[in-house]
């Protein structure tokens, strides 16, 4: 006969392990996230109703995020001494405040790069299709502007993310920095 | 033994065809046995080196098993022969890169020159895994695309094929744009030297033989006291100096299977 495995003792959450993607998906939505950092200003937690206030959402919407943020360990929900009302707290204050630092700096500032390093590409095919064609007067001024926009960007991304980019970025930034410098982009 | 050298970037219009025909001619010249592999469906080179091919190409080679020199034909020129390709990309699945590499061998020449079509496709791929160098063709038309592209390229000719990015040469420079320092730069960037700068001469771009390629021939043999034909004999000079190439570990031709299943 096999032995029964005996229960592990729960601790309130609704799963023990979640998978990255579901974390992801759950963190995805901005409203999570606000909640969460109101959740990290109110020492003593919030309750429902305030924090629909706070947001300007109903407080039943409010509520279903606060039970997905629960599946994922990020708040619980504690029944205060006072006539028992509920206050949702934060679940770890350090934890949850360095994940939202992540996802506002380094997460965004990533991703930010990687528009830049796009919007860049985009203007140079657009600077290279100018030199390779006639442009009337009113192109002129639009290749001005964007060649300006586009000096800004390549100086922003060398000045400022030169370690967030990859060997061949930085190749091709230099090169285009000194393209421009040489007058053939 | 063999060194195998492809001409490319991920551009059409460079002069990567006319440079690699007419370099195989000064070294043809000079003694080495060249063969160029064509696996450009257009048959420019054959137009260009006036070779007479005949039914046997590489691909019956590898699928009959006979001598690799069964589908080597003599061009215009002593020393220079072309091998036809007949392959297909359905061909490269069948062959598999190893066995066309092993039947190359065969051949028994100095230098071995894979000359593939624009664009940056299943044949590149092929070319990357079978060449020990990689020399990157760039125009100053559309400079900073070639540029661009040359990076992403010698990268994946490094990294993933085992093929050295061995320099460049910048092709039919129609004005003094292209400065020392902007040259030092794209060196830097693709961890090559500039081989040679050639200037754009539209009598050189008739060699080429037009549309119908009729009237297509080898300047560099007709016009050998010419700045272009000094820019040949200085890339020639280049390729002969470099080291012979070793046989590839077998994980790069399957890394060449794996871009064009992928593509």
């Amino acid at each position: 006969m096999t032995k029964k495995k005996p229960m592990a003792e729960s601790d309130g959450r609704d799963t023990h392990e979640v998978g990255i993607d579901i974390v992801l998906s759950i963190l995805g939505q901005q409203k999570r996230l606000e909640i969460l950092r109101s959740l990290l200003e109110a020492e003593a937690g919030s309750g429902v109703t305030s924090l629909a206030r706070e947001l300007s959402v109903k407080a039943p919407t409010v509520e279903k995020h606060l039970v997905t943020l629960k599946k994922i360990g990020l708040v619980k929900k504690q029944v205060t001494l006072d006539f028992g009302r509920e206050r949702w707290v934060i679940r770890g204050r350090m934890r949850i405040s360095k994940m939202l630092d992540t996802i506002d700096s380094e997460i965004s500032e990533l991703v930010a790069v990687g528009n830049l390093f796009e919007e860049v590409e985009k203007l140079v095919r657009r600077q290279q299709y100018y030199k390779e064609h006639e442009s009337s007067v009113h192109e002129l001024e639009q290749i001005r502007k964007e060649g300006h926009r586009l000096d800004t960007l390549l100086e922003q991304l060398s000045n400022n993310y030169d370690k967030l980019l990859d060997d061949d970025e930085k190749k091709k930034i230099n090169y285009w920095m000194s393209a421009r410098s040489a007058g053939i982009l | 033994m063999l060194k195998v050298f492809t001409f490319t970037i991920p551009k059409g219009g460079v002069g990567k065809t006319l440079l690699q025909a007419n370099v195989a001619v000064a070294l043809a010249n000079s003694g080495k046995k060249v063969v160029i592999f064509d696996a450009d469906p257009s048959k420019a080179m054959e137009t260009i080196t006036g070779a007479k091919t005949g039914p046997i190409t590489l691909s019956h080679v590898i699928k009959r098993n006979l001598d690799a020199n069964d589908a080597l034909y003599q061009t215009d020129i002593d020393n220079l022969y072309l091998l036809p390709s007949g392959l297909g990309v359905e061909s490269y699945f069948d062959l598999g890169t190893a066995k066309i590499a092993k039947k190359l061998e065969e051949l028994k020449s100095d230098i071995l020159f894979v000359d593939i079509p624009f664009p940056m496709s299943e044949s590149a791929f092929l070319a990357l895994g079978l060449s020990h160098y990689l020399v990157m063709i760039l125009s100053e038309d559309e400079f900073s695309l070639c540029v661009e592209s040359g990076i992403d390229l010698a990268r994946l000719s490094r990294h993933v094929f085992d093929c050295r990015p061995a320099g460049f040469v910048i092709n039919r420079i129609m004005s003094d744009k292209i400065s020392d320092k902007l040259v030092s730069l794209v060196e830097r960037a693709f961890e090559a030297p500039c081989i040679v700068k050639i200037k754009e001469d539209p009598i050189v771009r008739k060699s080429y033989g037009g549309p119908n390629k009729k009237d297509a021939y080898i300047f560099f043999k007709l016009y050998p006291d010419t700045e272009f034909a000094a820019g040949i004999r200085k890339l020639s000079d280049f390729i002969i100096a470099l080291p012979e190439g070793s046989r590839k570990p077998l994980g790069v031709f399957e890394n060449v299977m794996k871009q064009i299943k992928r593509s």
